[in-house]
Order: C-alpha cells, then sequence, then structure tokens
C-alpha cells in the first residue's frame, strides 16, 4: 500500500475525506479486482505494527512497514490506548481456534448421548432457512483458553447488543483480522486475581 | 411573573431543538423498523484500529421471518447466518459449525432498542445535518452519550429507506473507534433462499450446538449473583443459567442495560486444570472484564468503554440484589 492510500484511510477513519474523495476510496477497495488485496495488504501493515506478523516479512520491508503504518497509528490511536489502558494482542486465529476449544470442552461435558450433538456418523444440522447441511461431528480434549472463552461469551452477548454494535461484534468474530485484545497475565493492579491465580 | 416569563421564553427558544430531537428519534426508530423489515444487500467496510474489513451482507425477509448472512471478504470466507432462533458461525479454517440458539427469538436486526425515555435520560439525540452517500441522500443523526459509561453513534441515515448507510461508534469526547460504511447496497424485492446458505459444503465439519439455556423468569429475584453498584443509568433487563462444559455448574449470564447499550456479566467455575486469565480485554470496540470472586470467574462484557465494564465485574457478588 502507499502512502497516499494509506493516508486516504486515516482520513477514512477519521471521517476527513470529502464526499467525493470516500466514494473513490471505498470504489478502489471494493469495486475492483485489487480489493481483496489491496485491504490484505493493508491488514499486514496493521499486525506488523503490533509485531504479530513481522517475521513473516523481510526485515527491511517489515521495518519500512512498521515505519510507515506507526506514523499513521500516531494520530489513529483509540481511547483506550491514549489513556494508557494496557492491552496485549493475542493472535487473531486464537478466535477461531478459541471457538473450536469451546466446542471440545461442550462436548466433552455433555457426554455422547447429549441431544446437543450426535455422536458419530454424518448428521444433519438445521440452519436459518431450513438449509440441510451434512456434517461429521468430532471430539478432543483442549483447554479452554481465554479467547476462546470471550468469543463465546461475546456470540452470547450478541443477542442483547443494539443492532449496529452487534454486526459490528460478529463482523469481528469472523473477520480475517478479527482478534480478541487481551491480557496475558491478571493485571498487576488486582492483587486478589493474582492470589487467586497462584 | 418574571419566572413565567422566562420559562415561556426558554420554551419558546428551545422548543425547535425538541422537535429536531423528536424528529432525529423517529428516524432511529424507522432505522430499526427498516434494519428488520427490508430486503437488502450488500458490502460494507468496518474499520477499527487500523484495521479494514470488507463484508457482505444478505439480509432476506420471507413471509414475516428474517434471516441474515453476514460473510466476510477477506480470508478464509468465515461466516455467521442468523435468524430469529438461531446464530450458525461457520469457520472454515477450523473446519468448525458453532450454532447458538436464540433465546428470546428478537428481531435479527432491529434489537437497537428504540430510542424511549429510558435511553433519552443517558443519551443526547440530535439530527446534525444532511448530506450524501453512493449518490443516496441521508440525515446524519447523533447520539452522544451523557457520560463516560457508554459510547455513541453519528449514523448517515439513507433518506428513502432509512437503512444506515455508514455509521460511527465515538466515545464521550467524539473520537471515532470504530466505523461501518456500505460500499455498495441494493434493496430487492425479493432475495432467492440460496443467497442465505452457506457459500461452503460442511461436509465433516465439527459442529457445536450450545442450546442449553434456562431463563429466569424473575431475574430481579434470582438468588445466585448480581452487580451490587451499577454505572448511572443501567438496570437489570435479563437473568439466564447457561450450561457450559468447563464448569461443574451452568454459567450464570445476567444482562444490564440503559436502554440502548448493553453488558453481559457471565458468572462460572473454572475447571480445576484451567488458569483463566484476569483483566481487560478488547473485541472491536467491546471490551470484556474478568476477576475471580470466590472461586468463580466473573467476566462483564459489552460495547462499552472500558470503565464500565470493570465497575460493574469488580462489583459483582453472590447472593440476591434484593438483600442491597
Amino acid at each position: 500500500m502507499n502512502k497516499a492510500m494509506g493516508e486516504q484511510l486515516s482520513a477514512f477513519v477519521d471521517d476527513e475525506l470529502r464526499v467525493r474523495e470516500e466514494a473513490l476510496l471505498v470504489s478502489r477497495l471494493c469495486a475492483d479486482d485489487d480489493c481483496r488485496e489491496v485491504v490484505y495488504r493493508y491488514a499486514l501493515m496493521s499486525s506488523a505494527m503490533r509485531s504479530q506478523n513481522g517475521d513473516l516479512l523481510g526485515a527491511e520491508l517489515a521495518d519500512r512497514i512498521r515505519g510507515e503504518v506507526e506514523k499513521e497509528s500516531t494520530h489513529h490511536q483509540p481511547a483506550y490506548a491514549r489513556a494508557g489502558v494496557l492491552l496485549k494482542p493475542v493472535a487473531g486465529l486464537a478466535v477461531a481456534a478459541g471457538v473450536a476449544a469451546v466446542a471440545v470442552l461442550n462436548l466433552s461435558q455433555n457426554g455422547a448421548d447429549a441431544p446437543v450433538l450426535v455422536p458419530d456418523q454424518n448428521v444433519a444440522i438445521s440452519t436459518p432457512g431450513n438449509n440441510v447441511v451434512p456434517v461429521t461431528p468430532t471430539r478432543s480434549a483442549e483447554p479452554l483458553s481465554q479467547p476462546a472463552r470471550l468469543t463465546n461469551y461475546m456470540i452470547k452477548h450478541s443477542d442483547y447488543s443494539p443492532a449496529l454494535t452487534r454486526r459490528s461484534v460478529l463482523s469481528e468474530i469472523i473477520g480475517q483480522e478479527g482478534e480478541v485484545v487481551g491480557p496475558q497475565d491478571p493485571p498487576i493492579d488486582d492483587p486478589e486475581v493474582e492470589e487467586a491465580l497462584q | 411573573m418574571n419566572n413565567f416569563r422566562l420559562r415561556w421564553l426558554a420554551a419558546v427558544l428551545l422548543w425547535p431543538l425538541a422537535a429536531l430531537a423528536d424528529d432525529a428519534g423517529y428516524r432511529l426508530d424507522r432505522m430499526n423498523h427498516a434494519l428488520n423489515s427490508l430486503n437488502y444487500r450488500g458490502v460494507f467496510l468496518q474499520m477499527s484500529d487500523g484495521d479494514v474489513e470488507p463484508m457482505q451482507v444478505i439480509h432476506r425477509v420471507h413471509d414475516g421471518s428474517t434471516i441474515e448472512r453476514l460473510v466476510a471478504l477477506d480470508g478464509v470466507g468465515r461466516e455467521i447466518i442468523s435468524d430469529g432462533t438461531e446464530v450458525v458461525c461457520i469457520f472454515p479454517d477450523q473446519r468448525t459449525v458453532l450454532i447458538e440458539i436464540r433465546e428470546n427469538q428478537r428481531p435479527l436486526m432491529g434489537s437497537l432498542p428504540s430510542f424511549s425515555d429510558e435511553a433519552r435520560k443517558n443519551y443526547l439525540i440530535t439530527e446534525s445535518g444532511t448530506g450524501e452517500l453512493m449518490g443516496r441522500p441521508t440525515h446524519v443523526i447523533d447520539v452522544k452519550p451523557k457520560d463516560g459509561y457508554r459510547y455513541g453513534y453519528r449514523l448517515w441515515l439513507d433518506d428513502a429507506t432509512g437503512i444506515p448507510l455508514k455509521s460511527m461508534v465515538r466515545d464521550q469526547n467524539g473520537a471515532t473507534l470504530e466505523q461501518v460504511r456500505f460500499a455498495s447496497i441494493e434493496f430487492p424485492d425479493e432475495i432467492p433462499a440460496s443467497a442465505v446458505k452457506p457459500a461452503i459444503d460442511l461436509t465433516g465439519f465439527r459442529v457445536i450446538k450450545a442450546d442449553q439455556r434456562q431463563a429466569v423468569a424473575n431475574p430481579a429475584e434470582e438468588p445466585g449473583w448480581h452487580a451490587g453498584q451499577l454505572p448511572s443509568g443501567f438496570l437489570l433487563s435479563a437473568y439466564a443459567l447457561e450450561l457450559q462444559a468447563q464448569a461443574d455448574q451452568p454459567v450464570v449470564h445476567i444482562v444490564y442495560s440503559d436502554g440502548l447499550a448493553s453488558v453481559s456479566v457471565f458468572v462460572e467455575k473454572p475447571r480445576a486444570d484451567e488458569k483463566p486469565q484476569g483483566g481487560l480485554s478488547r473485541i472491536g470496540s467491546a471490551h470484556a472484564y474478568s476477576r475471580l470472586v470466590d472461586d468463580h470467574l466473573v467476566t462483564a462484557i459489552g460495547e462499552v468503554p472500558p470503565v464500565t465494564v470493570t465497575e460493574i465485574a469488580n462489583s459483582v457478588v453472590s447472593g440476591p440484589a434484593t438483600q442491597e
């Protein structure tokens, strides 16, 4: 992504683009054949900034991208970041892995004859709209991670979310860069948690 | 007499503002109705924290029921299909399908509460002007929070349909936290059923169906857990027990709402071999805060600022709310 595109996206986020510029940017992002590549590259840049995927890129390129995005991020730190709240990122794929982990544990708890799942063979699940989809359930045992737990919670919570934010939350869960950003360790300022988790 | 004149003068001067607010409220209620009752499909960009996610949404209304399919256009094609009874999350990269039963069978996208007097206690709702997006005239509506315990919105509502073509989630200072913007949208008279079916073959996928939920009829009288101190404007709105595999007991799910924003509190006893993490987390514009209380993991989560979930989680105790 070139600098001009980055600046345009920055302005877009801040709602500083004029209507015509905004329409052109959106058109460029989504209406042409390069849409996915452009967005994916932008996502990579964001990941590089957070040192998530920097090792996947050439060092020189990663540094260059990181520098470019850091310049952008100076203008786009969300309120919690400006307030100094410490949030450590967890890889985006953990969300999906977390859902899998929740699934495994659900199966394990409910037993083979639980009504929530037919234990083997292909079964038919009914998705909304009376879609009938053949599936084969499997099971394993993995510990529940914090991203898994939060993902599960968010899906449950979405039932009570306002419409606009509900769609956003669900989009975060299924998005390529969807991620749970959370602490790796208990917060230092909460001795009760630290003590209890020892 | 002077007081009377002052009141009369204030009423005359403020009447246009009140009328604008009522008009804005009408437009928001119209938006709720449109989101739930219209056929539409389009591509939108979701932008937050430097990330851009292109998404496709297909919303079908047929014989009085609604179904919506949300597809991530970038990556492996994860999607969510939901209606009034189920939410189906498809993760092709994990070969997993998660099915969540919707207890209340509430309208799918019409769950943005009507802007009742309750919501107006906590938000200032105004009409900020007009604009044009994708060649469609819009009215811009601002929903500003009156304190730092909730987020606000700026919405560009399509004049013709009421659908929000663009929306921003903003903090109390007006800083944009998240933006959703349609790149294209159409309103066909009919959307075929095939358009809301999964795009991929789910044969062999692992299926999770989390349908073990028991609603509590009188949540205020539920003796289990409650938040001892709530931010201004938040009230108890739901209480449910949900079976979770990793716990010996059902997970308690409590919902607090201020008429617009909602916060869920989950209480569960972690397995013996688990080491749950506490502290603050974030998913998009939503935040979560977890802590341990009497060997139970308490998590408050919602599309609200960090301070709101933190304060609510920190006030959660076991016992009936009526004893407070």
